[in-house]
């Protein structure tokens, strides 16, 4: 949550003097390809959590 | 790009809707003879939801008209910046199961039904905590039912012509929701909510792709986008509201803050198991986001590109068009900032509205101009049953907050401080008088914020939705103390709940009416507000509280 939406933006988003080829990361605006990276991450550690850390005992 | 024309979609949405809020009342009817008796069962099915049920009742209410309406609405307003607010869901999808697999085990151990069954088991029964607790849910709920009945009305606007289109569409969404609760209970609730879930996950796909069908398919659709102009593509976006810090708070206590509130609470000792969800986190973590991202903001980016917010002038620099003392000026990219800092307004494009609020309106244009125009018949019909998933977001919200209310205002006011020997029966009736109550009451606000041009409560009660997470945000602590820390004391909770309370009401309209909008303190919270999210700041005053009288009780 801090790297995607949060302070880690800044990481990544791009100064106003910068020209359009800065604004796109593999033909997608740079901040909407941050976001879906950030999302992969997520993804994958809700679904680790899944079958590692949620498995209780009363299952 | 010149807008198509809004084509007639003839008497399809009238038989679409007809059927959809048929099938409804049926569910509900289905509700009612699967039912048992008793309070338990009306209010949380007998606890015995599964995983599908469990999963799609949880994310139907999580998205509201919102979702479909204001999530595009603010991606076409503020650009890519507020896409990555979706990012918010998957951390509402862990406290899923992290929150609410706790909590469902306490409430099928105690029987707990509401929130406040829960909290003041623990820290010993107390009136003030309870009736803290209802509050806090009342005033989530409130504003939502609100909204939704408002959004109901726009959609019957914008399907059907007539005069009394919006009244009939807000009375009709009003009516059939009302029903199916009183008669079905939560069991009801939580089918009508399975299918609504169903069909708004697959409207907000639908709608995304038909948003990168329109511009020409994904790579001419990131072509045109990569187009637009700087604001539209970086932090802060287009008004310089969302600031990483902002967004970072925003999104911590608008997942947390909608998944502890009084009807998401309920679903979870409704659930069957730990599996179910378990389940359910997985695939409101997965699926929804992807909902969000590869859907409905694809539509408000796709909108940016269809009906522009700035077009460059002859010096070639963009051009956006501000409402400023009531009229409508153009000014150029770098003058943005600073004139919106001063109350100017941005406005859409003249073909999705003329006013500054018009920007939510961006969904059903794309729609419903551009779907017939890519498919003909079969995108009217599409078109048709996208716009009714978004009636069915709007009243799967708000049927889970009617039923919450009902169920808090019954049991914890008046089974719990007014009438405590009420037996279940009484209750039971209670509750539904409640449910009715609530349902006029909503509907009332609806239609005089409509007529009347001096009383607005849907102005007031918009910023309110906002307040509402916040105010839910309030639970957080004491949930956490609940299910975790088992530190704190009941005097601590009391006192945390009440401080951060009234931090979020100085974040209201309230201090401004009290001290006039130009008083030092108005000025403080509203920078304030500007620098991190409401809910946020409550909850750090709330915390430092609790823990400090939670500390000075045991040190006595």
């Amino acid at each position: 949550m801090f790297m995607g939406p949060g302070p880690g933006l800044r990481l990544v988003n791009p100064e106003p003097s910068v020209d359009s080829e800065s604004l796109r990361f593999l033909g997608l605006p740079v901040i909407y390809a941050w976001g879906l990276f950030w999302y992969g991450i997520q993804a994958a550690v809700v679904v680790t959590a899944s079958f590692t850390l949620w498995k209780t005992d009363d299952e | 790009m010149p807008a198509p024309t809004t084509p007639d979609l003839g008497w399809l949405p009238h038989f679409c809707l007809a059927g959809y809020l048929l099938f409804l009342l049926g569910i509900g009817i289905w509700g009612v003879l699967k039912s048992r008796s008793g309070e338990e069962d009306y209010y949380l099915a007998g606890r015995g939801q599964g995983w599908l049920v469990s999963s799609l009742t949880i994310m139907a209410t999580f998205f509201s008209s919102a979702a479909m309406l204001g999530a595009p609405g603010a991606v076409y307003k503020e650009g890519v910046v507020f896409a990555l607010f979706a990012l918010n869901v998957p951390l509402s999808g862990a406290a899923i199961y992290v929150l609410g697999n706790r909590i469902r085990k306490l409430g099928h151990t105690h029987g707990h039904v509401t929130p406040a069954d829960l909290i003041c088991k623990h820290y010993g029964s107390s009136v003030a905590l309870r009736c803290l607790v209802a509050l806090i849910g009342f005033l989530y709920a409130v504003p939502y039912v609100v909204i939704q009945i408002q959004a109901g009305g726009i959609i019957s606007e914008r399907l059907f012509a007539g005069e009394h289109a919006f009244e009939i569409g807000a009375c009709l969404l009003s009516l059939v929701t009302m029903l199916y609760i009183m008669i079905g209970g939560m069991r009801s609730v939580a089918w009508t909510d399975a299918l609504q879930g169903a069909l708004l996950m697959t409207g907000m796909l639908l709608a995304g792709l038909a948003a990168v069908a329109a511009l020409g398919g994904p790579s001419a659709f990131f072509e045109k986008v990569n187009d637009l102009p700087h604001t539209s593509l970086s932090v802060p976006g287009t008004t310089g509201s969302f600031t990483p810090e902002k967004m970072f708070t925003l999104c911590i206590f608008g997942a947390l803050g909608s998944m502890i509130q009084p009807a998401q609470w309920m679903r979870f000792y409704a659930a069957k198991s730990a599996k179910a969800l378990r389940r359910s986190a997985v695939i409101f973590a997965l699926g929804l986001t992807a909902c969000f991202l590869f859907g409905v903001m694809l539509v408000g980016l796709g909108g940016q590109v269809l009906y522009p917010l700035a077009k460059p002038n002859a010096d070639g620099v963009f051009e956006y068009q501000v409402q400023s003392d009531g009229q409508a000026t153009p000014l150029i990219e770098a003058d943005l900032a600073k004139r919106l800092a001063n109350g100017a307004q941005p406005l859409p494009h003249p073909d999705v509205g003329t006013g500054p609020r018009d920007f939510d309106q961006i969904m059903v244009v794309v729609l419903k101009r551009h779907l017939p125009e890519l498919l003909g018949p079969a995108g009217l019909l599409l078109g048709t049953l996208i716009i009714i998933a978004i009636m069915a977001a709007a009243m799967s919200t708000a049927d889970s907050n009617l039923h919450a209310m009902s169920a808090v205002l019954t049991r914890d006011i008046y089974g719990g401080v007014l009438r405590p020997g009420a037996s279940e029966k009484s209750r039971l009736w209670v509750g539904r008088g409640v449910i009715f109550a609530a349902t006029v009451l909503s509907l009332g606000m609806v239609f005089i914020s409509r007529s009347s041009e001096s009383f607005d409560p849907i102005g007031m009660i918009m910023p309110m939705s906002i307040l509402a997470i916040a105010f839910s945000s309030q639970l957080l602590p004491v949930t956490i103390d609940v299910l975790f820390l088992k530190r704190g004391s009941r005097e601590g909770a009391i006192a945390g709940i009440i401080a951060g309370m009234l931090v979020v009401l100085m974040f209201s309209p309230i201090p401004a009416i009290i001290t006039g909008s130009d008083s030092a303190v108005v000025g403080m919270f509203t920078r304030l507000k500007q620098l991190a999210d409401i809910g946020f700041c409550g909850v750090v005053v709330n915390v430092t509280v609790f823990a400090l009288v939670s500390l000075k009780n045991k040190t006595n």
